[in-house]
This record gives structure tokens, C-alpha cells and sequence, in this order.
């Protein structure tokens, strides 16, 4: 076992610490790419630098240990019931079920299945490339340029991101749907329909409104964290803004870019919301719809399926992520944030800065600002609709029966809590295993990567059903006491926000030049003083959204509670669920006005909360 | 899997004994305690020892836990009603689930051996059948039982709650006819361009869009026809709240099989945009049932609840809850139905799933999805 070979700190082999300083020197700058033998004797000259042990272990080594340990629990605690579950004939709860590889056989040979996994891809890839080409220009111009409006556009970006995609789909259809407030008007002026959102590109339009968010942030923090002495030789040479922004900026930023469109992928692959409430009824079906109308809702749910084609999304994101592995290799290439610091200028844009205004704006307001403001104005009106003025059936009540129900109230409180506390879990485990992963010697690091990707693979319904078993089999009682508990959602919940917080944090380690640390070892810092006095300071901007992210997702995340909830742990999400099945459409609306409320103030408070540190 | 097996049954066995203990505790502790409860009077037709049973649900926990694919709205006013009778009920708690999903995790949860849901309630056919065939609820007959209507007897045990009026709703900007029946509808789409312009429930989608459109064309095939219009012209529907809200905003003209009560209150805000019709050529109650697990920790009390929904106070609540009471007694508000008023006004139209609930043939369903499938493509 793996452990057995942990025990180099006692004998007389050099302890790893000293592998580590030797490995700085040798690979001056690749530290990230670390391959090859390493030698184990110092080189001449030069003292290993010693350092504090805990019971005989090397710190390092036993922190290191810890993340792997911990994260591979975590993610193997869902993951390995589903395994389990693929190749039984019936469900995990069904003693009288056999092995059997029947489900992977059925998947295949179901004749629709061929026509699904086209749409799906269809639908992935447009909503990758659509997210890409929004995010990519709008965090460059944003962060980089002169953009009129700048400060504005940056709270703003984000705003899509605090709803659920149930949200954005439902506000989309209110306003750009067949008999949608703004199509209506251009109906008025073009006659006949202008658009149809029934169609895959029309969905994948909407996820990518509704996802690219996510890349925005990906791609804003690593330009942030960029040194801007690159751009300013570039300008000396005398490059145009321009050519300044597609030779130098845009191709820093690749990790940020590759790490979004593997995520968003996955997530496109894997979403159920916006195939569900627009895809069904365009007759549309995408592989979450196949798994829902064959899993649970069927007649006789069949888990084996479910369980094969979670194995199969799995395969899928563990390639993405492999390719994702190849694609940055070379990582010391992306490494920005150097020695010496200098303060980014904005490159004036000129006369296009109007341009990208408009480019900006449009997402923003016709993305996101106008469907939110549908959905806003639906929360305070018993009916919304084209053909009736609005200010006719005005109404507080869709907030008042909310509040009245202590179970509704309650769910909102519960969701807090299952949010901040797992946001605060995840990213202290994610921030330790992004630098385990980018910025040690550990020996599976590599393996950190795959294990903190994983999650975003499997579909929340699926992780709640895993989770509910690994629960169920844990020892000392445990079971029971976690059973039902706001504790089991915040495991489920944090499994499912752990991809988005690594890559919130993991490209900006890439982006930080290994002499930093070099420079601390050689002062006699071992790897835990110079994550602590070094990295953990330049990275408090990642490591900020990384909990912010986390907290939003956890915040509107609801899937696997289905599986994980009781009658006394429900939360906003499933909250919302059951109002929208029983046609509560109104008090659903409040509840999304409540939802953006409350994060937008976790966001801007956390925002004023970390300038606050970086000016200290 | 043998090991598997066997911690399943060592936990069965231990919950079971459990059980048997608390059971002796109740009756041994019980015994001495004057009867304090009989203060509330019973109706004549109830056992004559039913203050025994209020004694029994007094020993137990105080909580009563539900599994429903119901909201919290429905479930206010039934709690209350039910809480103001037996005041040591301390806490009446509902997780509301889809009708299938909640059997799925109550199997899984009596599987480990953690099942805390006291009653269980789904409008699902099959998944009530499922449930019954893997697992067993207690076989209770409701001091109502004698009250209570034939079409509300889902299952020994298993009693409907509501017995719900599927209805047609249309927008009255967009339709100016008067519809009052799916035939009416049908010869108004005939007119023109509708394709897209209708809701229709997918019957792959849930078990229950399924049961209510089985229901209806096996009883009343001569519709087949213009229903067959409807799945032509239509797009799939999930659930009412949907379609409610694409036929306000003109998306659908009109909106196939709606529940009745799910849409009242959006219908009485609409200022009579959004209408809703008992059609008088075919109108499917759906029966709502509730039923007690074997596994219920609190199985007393649970029978208290349910004898309590099927009186006359009970469905009275039901009703003031936004679901169809079936008791005679049971008033409507303005503009809504009991399902005795739906009878009442549209008689033979009516038709229910049939009870006791039995698992559906497996070449009849083929056929109907086939037949159905034929429209749309």
C-alpha cells in the first residue's frame, strides 16, 4: 500500500524536505512539471535546511498525506457505491439483485440512445464554445482596459451566476420564449417569430448565459494575478493594444481558459435543468433527461442504468481531464507572476472601448439583467404576461407565503448554513490540495488533479443516492447520526462545488514563479512556512472566489439533497423544487429575488472583505 | 452480497425489536394514566375503544413525520386541524418529494435500517404498487373506513387523501370561444395554426402524467380522437405549474389536464384570463392515497392522522388546503371543486383510476405508448 512507502522521514534516507530545496535548484522554474529522477544528496555547498517534526514525520509529508487522504475519501464516498450500483440488476437496497454487466449492455442498445448522446455532444459543445467566446473578451476588457464602466461590469458579471440555471431558463422563456415579452415587441416589428429557443443552439445559448460566470471568474483571477511587465516590454517595443491583448494576454491565460471549458463541458453534459424545462417540451431529449425519464420518474426505475451511465460521464470527465493534463504541460510557460512585481496598466482601447462596452453590456443586460428583472417583476405579481399590463395584478403575497410557513423560512436558514460552513470546508481543502497538487513533491499528486475533477462528472442525483449509501455503511453508528442531517448536505453539496473551487485556485498556482519559493527555501523555509508566509498571500484573491464561488454553488445547489434531506433539513433549492411541481411559479420568483439578495450581499460583502486584506 | 444481506436483516430485526419494546414500555406505563384525551367526542361509528388508541399514539414520540408529494401549503391547514385535537403532537413534519422519488428512498432508508417517515403519500399507481410488493404498509382500517367513498381505497391500508379533478385550462385573450368540453377544444384548434400552441403532459415524463391519460383513454376511448389532436399539435408538459404559467402567457392557448386545485388560485388572480373548465366529455379524478409504512416509528399516531384526514374535519382541511375533498360534507371556496362537485356537475364525464391500485398490464402500457407516440410523429 502507498503508505508503506510514507516512512522516509525516519531512516536514514534524506527526509522529502531536502528532496524538495534540491529539486527547486535542479529544475529552476519547472517546479510544477516535476518528472524524472530527483537526486537525493544535496547538492555541494549547500545544507539542508532543517525542519520541525510532528511525532517523527516530517510536517510536510504528513499534510501532504492528509489532503490526499481526505479528498480521496470524499470523492470515492459517492463515487463507489455508483461503481457498485452499475453493474448490480437492482437497486443497492435490493438484497435479491446480481452482478451483472446487463445495465452498460441496455444503455447501448436502446434505440434512442445514439440520437441522445448527439444532442448531448451538440449541446456541449455549443455551450462551451458560446461560454468561451462571452467570458474570455469580457474579463479581458474588463480587467485589462479602459473599459467605460468597468466597476459596474465587474459585480455585474456575476450576477447569473447567483441562480440556479432552473432560474435563468425561466426568465429567458418569460422574455425571449415564443410568447415572451421582447419577442412579442420584435414579433410587432418583423411579423412572425424572430427566434426559437426549442432548438439545441437556442439551449445551449441560455446554459452558456447561465455558466459563463464560472469562466469569467477562471479567467478574471488569473489576469489578475498576472505581471504586467510583459505588456508593458510589448508596449515599449511598441505594440499595439491590440496585438498586446491576442499575443500576450489572451495565451496567459490558458489554464484559465482550459480549466473552464473542461468544467463547463462536463457541466453541459451533465445539467438537467434547462433540458428538462425547455428540452422536453421541444422534444429534445439530452442525456440527463434520458437518465430521468429512464431512472426515477420510469415506471420501473431502472438503478443499474442510472449507475452505468454515471460511469459512463465519469470515463468522459476523467479524458477531458487527462486532455486537460496535456494541454498544460509545459506549465512553467503560463508562469506571470514573477519576483518582481509590477502594477498592470489598463491598455487603452481607444475608440474600441465602445465597442467592448457594447460587447459587455449586452451580455449583461441582455443576458442576464432583463430575464432577471422578469423573474424580479414576476415575484411581485400574481400573473405575468405579454398580454395584460403588469401593474394590474400587483402583489406582495409570493413574499408573505414564503415567510409565513416556517418550513419555507426554515429552508433558507438551512441553506445558509449548509453554504457557509461548507464553503469555508472546501476551500481550506481545496486550497491544501491545489498547492499538494501544483507545488509539491508528493509523489500522487498528479492523482490530487483527477480526484478534486472527478466530481463534476456525476450527476447530483446520483451523488445524493452514493452518498446516502456510504453513509448507511459507516461504522460506530455514524450512520444514523449523519442520516438526514444538515451535515449530509453539506458532504453531498461540497462534493459537487469541490470542481469549481479548484479551479478557482488551481491555475493561479501555475501562474506563480517558482524562484518565490525558492527564494524562501534557500532562507531556511520548509514547504509549510513558505505556503504560509508566501503563496497564501499572493493567492488570497483566488482563494476569496474560490469561496465565494463555493458558497453560491452550495447556496442554489439542490440535486443531491433529494436523496440526503429529511422533513427537517430542507433548503432553498428543494424548497424551490416543490413549489415549482405544485405550480407555485410566483413564490418560486420570490424565492430567486431572495436567492440573488442574499448572495449578492455575501459577495460584495466578501469582495470589500479581501480588498480590505490585500491594502493591509 | 451475503454480508450485506445479513446486516440488512440483523438491522430489520433490531428495528422490529425495538419496536416491541417501546410497544410494552407504552402499554405498561400506559395502563395506570386516567384517560385524559377523551374529552374530544367521537362519532358513533368509531371502535369503542379507540381512547386506547389515543392512549397508545400518547406514548409515542410527539412527532409524526410525512412523505408526500404534496406542498407545505396543502399540509397547513390538515397539521393545525390535526394538532388542535391531539395537543401532545408536538411537531407534524412533511418532506415533499416527487410521487416516485420517495418511495425510492423510503426502500433505501428501511434498507439500512434509519426509516423515520410515519406515513407516506403519492398519487403514483405503480409506485405504490412497487412499494407494497418490496415492502408492506400496516394494514390499518380507518375508523372511517365506512365513511369513505369506494374510489378512495387505494390499497388495504392505503386511503386517499384528495381525489383530485384533472381539468382543461385556456386563455380567454386567445380563445373567445366558451370551451366547456375537449371536444370543444379540439374543433377550435381545427381552425388554425396551433402547432406548439398546447400543453400536454408527457406521459414518459411521470408516472403520474401517465396514469391520468391511461386512465382517461382506456375508459373513454372514443376520445382517442380528439385527444390525439392535442398530443399532435402539443408540447410536453412536466406539471401544472408550468402550463399554468405558458397558458397566462400566451405561449399555449390552452393547457391539457391541469389539477384542479393547483390552478384555482392562479386561475382566481388571472382577472379572467386564465379559465378553468370541468370538460363535460371526460374529467379524471385522481386519488391522492396515504398509507403507514410497516417501518413508521410513531405508527399510533399515524393512524390517528389518518383516520383524522378521512373525517369530516379533516377534509375539510384538505379542501382549505387547495386539494379536491371527497367527504359530502367538504365546501369548496368560490369558483373551486370538491370531487363531489365535480360529479355533480359534469356526473358520468368522471371517471377515477381504479382501486384497488394494481400494476399496470405490460401490452396494454406498450400499446398505449405506441398509440400515443403515433400522434407525435
Amino acid at each position: 500500500m502507498p503508505s508503506s512507502t510514507s516512512g522516509t522521514a525516519s531512516g536514514t534516507e534524506p527526509p522529502n524536505g531536502t528532496r524538495y530545496v534540491n529539486t527547486n535548484l535542479r529544475d529552476s522554474g519547472a517546479g510544477t512539471e516535476l518528472r524524472g529522477p530527483v537526486p537525493s544528496a544535496p547538492a555541494p555547498g549547500l545544507v539542508p535546511p532543517r525542519h520541525r517534526r510532528f511525532l517523527g514525520f516530517d510536517r510536510n509529508q504528513s499534510i501532504w498525506w492528509g489532503a490526499f487522504i481526505v479528498l480521496a475519501l470524499f470523492v470515492a464516498a459517492p463515487i463507489v457505491p455508483t461503481l457498485v450500483q452499475s453493474v448490480r440488476t437492482k437497486a443497492l437496497y435490493d438484497s435479491t439483485g446480481e452482478f451483472s454487466l446487463g445495465a452498460f449492455a441496455r444503455l447501448f442498445t436502446e434505440a434512442q440512445f445514439g440520437e441522445v448522446i448527439l444532442n448531448t455532444l451538440t449541446f456541449a459543445v455549443l455551450t462551451t464554445v458560446m461560454t468561451l467566446l462571452i467570458a474570455v473578451p469580457i474579463a479581458v476588457v474588463v480587467t485589462r482596459t479602459n473599459l467605460p464602466g468597468k466597476r459596474l461590469f465587474e459585480t455585474t458579471m456575476q450576477w447569473p451566476y447567483y441562480v440556479s440555471s432552473l432560474i435563468i431558463g425561466l426568465g429567458w422563456m418569460m422574455i425571449y420564449g415564443p410568447a415572451g415579452f421582447i419577442t412579442e415587441l420584435v414579433r410587432g416589428i418583423v411579423g412572425g417569430q424572430p427566434w426559437d429557443l426549442y432548438t439545441i443552439p437556442g439551449m445551449a445559448l441560455i446554459e452558456a448565459v447561465s455558466v459563463a460566470p464560472i469562466a469569467y471568474m477562471f479567467c478574471r483571477n488569473a489576469l489578475l494575478q498576472s505581471d504586467a511587465s510583459l505588456e508593458a516590454a510589448a508596449k515599449t517595443s511598441g505594440a499595439p493594444p491590440l496585438r498586446i491583448l491576442f499575443s500576450i494576454v489572451i495565451p496567459m491565460m490558458r489554464p484559465a481558459i482550459v480549466y473552464s471549458a473542461v468544467l463547463v463541458f462536463t457541466v453541459a453534459v451533465e445539467t438537467l435543468s434547462i433540458p428538462l424545462i425547455i428540452g422536453i417540451p421541444a422534444g429534445i431529449t439530452f442525456f440527463s433527461t434520458f437518465l430521468y425519464k429512464n431512472g426515477l420518474q420510469s415506471l420501473n426505475p431502472d438503478y443499474g442504468l442510472l449507475g452505468a451511465a454515471s460511469v459512463i460521464i465519469l470515463l468522459v470527465a476523467v479524458v477531458l481531464v487527462v486532455t486537460q493534463t496535456r494541454l498544460l504541460r509545459n506549465a512553467q510557460r503560463f508562469v506571470t507572476v514573477r519576483g518582481k512585481a509590477t502594477r498592470p496598466k489598463p491598455l487603452d482601447l481607444g475608440k474600441l472601448r465602445w465597442v467592448a462596452f457594447v460587447y459587455v453590456a449586452a451580455y449583461v443586460v441582455i443576458g442576464a439583467g432583463i430575464p432577471l428583472l422578469g423573474i424580479f417583476l414576476r415575484s411581485f405579481t400574481f400573473i405575468l404576461t405579454p398580454l395584460r399590463n403588469p401593474l394590474e395584478s400587483l402583489t406582495l403575497s409570493n413574499y408573505t407565503r414564503i415567510f409565513e410557513i416556517p418550513a419555507y423560512s426554515g429552508s433558507i436558514v438551512n441553506s445558509l448554513v449548509v453554504a457557509s460552513v461548507g464553503a469555508v470546508l472546501v476551500t481550506i481543502l481545496v486550497f491544501v490540495v491545489a498547492l499538494v497538487a501544483k507545488r509539491s513533491s508528493f509523489r500522487f499528486r498528479r492523482g490530487l488533479d483527477y480526484l478534486a475533477l472527478a466530481p463534476q462528472a456525476m450527476p447530483g442525483l446520483i451523488v445524493g443516492i452514493g452518498l446516502f449509501w456510504a453513509i448507511a455503511v459507516l461504522p460506530f453508528g455514524l450512520g444514523g447520526l449523519i442520516h438526514g442531517t444538515l451535515f449530509a448536505l453539506i458532504i453531498g453539496f461540497g462534493f459537487r462545488a469541490l470542481p469549481s473551487a479548484y479551479g478557482a485556485i488551481a491555475p493561479s498556482i501555475l501562474q506563480i514563479g517558482e524562484e518565490l519559493d525558492k527564494a524562501a527555501n534557500l532562507s531556511g523555509a520548509d514547504w509549510l512556512r513558505t505556503v504560509r508566509s508566501i503563496l497564501l498571500k499572493i493567492l488570497l484573491p483566488s482563494i476569496a472566489s474560490a469561496f465565494v464561488l463555493t458558497f453560491i454553488s452550495m447556496f442554489k445547489e439542490y440535486s443531491p439533497a433529494i436523496f440526503l434531506q429529511s422533513a427537517d433539513s430542507k433548503v432553498f433549492g428543494t424548497t424551490m423544487l416543490e413549489m415549482w411541481a405544485q405550480g407555485a411559479t410566483g413564490p418560486v420568483a420570490a424565492l430567486a429575488a431572495i436567492q440573488i439578495a442574499i448572495i449578492s450581499v455575501v459577495a460584495l460583502v466578501a469582495s470589500k472583505y479581501m480588498k480590505g486584506i490585500q491594502h493591509a | 452480497m451475503s454480508a450485506e444481506t445479513r446486516r440488512r436483516r440483523v438491522s430489520l430485526i433490531g428495528a422490529s425489536a425495538a419496536a416491541a419494546v417501546a410497544l410494552l414500555a407504552g402499554c405498561a406505563s400506559g395502563a395506570p394514566t386516567p384517560v385524559e384525551s377523551g374529552e374530544t367526542s367521537y362519532p358513533s361509528y368509531y371502535p369503542d375503544d379507540y381512547a386506547a388508541l389515543v392512549e397508545a399514539a400518547e406514548q409515542e414520540s410527539g412527532n409524526l413525520t410525512i412523505y408526500s408529494s404534496m406542498q407545505e401549503e396543502n399540509w397547513a391547514p390538515i397539521i393545525a386541524g390535526f394538532r388542535a385535537k391531539y395537543p401532545f403532537v408536538n411537531q407534524v413534519s412533511a418532506l415533499n418529494l416527487e410521487g416516485d422519488e420517495l418511495f425510492q428512498r423510503q426502500l433505501s432508508e428501511e434498507s439500512v435500517g434509519n426509516a423515520t417517515a410515519d406515513m407516506l403519500s403519492s398519487p403514483s399507481v405503480s409506485a405504490w404498487v412497487n412499494y407494497v410488493e418490496q415492502s408492506s404498509v400496516i394494514e390499518y382500517e380507518s375508523a372511517e373506513d365506512t365513511q369513505v367513498p369506494e374510489a378512495a381505497k387505494a390499497l388495504p391500508g392505503v386511503y386517499a387523501l384528495s381525489i383530485d379533478p384533472q381539468v382543461l385550462s385556456y386563455n380567454t385573450a386567445l380563445i373567445d370561444d366558451d370551451l366547456e368540453s375537449w371536444g370543444d377544444l379540439a374543433a377550435y384548434l381545427d381552425g388554425g395554426d396551433f402547432a406548439g400552441k398546447v400543453g400536454v403532459r408527457d406521459p414518459e415524463l411521470s408516472t403520474f402524467n401517465f396514469t391520468v391519460q391511461y386512465t382517461l383513454l382506456t375508459q373513454k376511448p372514443e376520445l382517442w380522437d380528439v385527444y390525439g389532436e392535442f398530443i399532435r399539435l402539443g408540447r410536453s408538459e412536466t406539471s401544472t405549474g408550468s402550463m399554468n404559467e405558458k397558458t397566462i402567457s400566451g405561449e399555449y392557448v390552452a393547457s391539457v389536464f391541469v389539477t384542479a386545485g393547483g390552478a384555482l388560485e392562479t386561475s382566481q388572480n388571472s382577472g379572467g384570463l386564465y379559465k378553468l373548465v370541468m370538460p363535460t366529455d371526460g374529467v379524471v379524478a385522481t386519488p391522492r392515497p396515504i398509507g403507514i409504512p410497516d417501518s413508521a416509528p410513531n405508527p399510533n399516531t399515524a393512524r390517528l392522522m389518518l383516520d383524522y384526514i378521512l373525517s369530516a374535519e379533516g377534509q375539510q382541511a384538505v379542501q382549505d388546503g387547495g386539494l379536491a375533498a371527497f367527504h359530502d360534507d367538504a365546501v369548496a371556496p368560490e369558483g373551486g371543486w370538491t370531487y363531489q362537485d365535480a360529479v355533480d356537475e359534469v356526473g358520468d364525464a368522471v371517471v377515477t383510476v381504479p382501486v384497488p391500485f394494481v400494476a399496470f398490464d405490460e401490452e396494454e402500457l406498450d400499446a398505449f405508448f405506441d398509440k400515443w407516440n403515433s400522434f407525435r410523429n
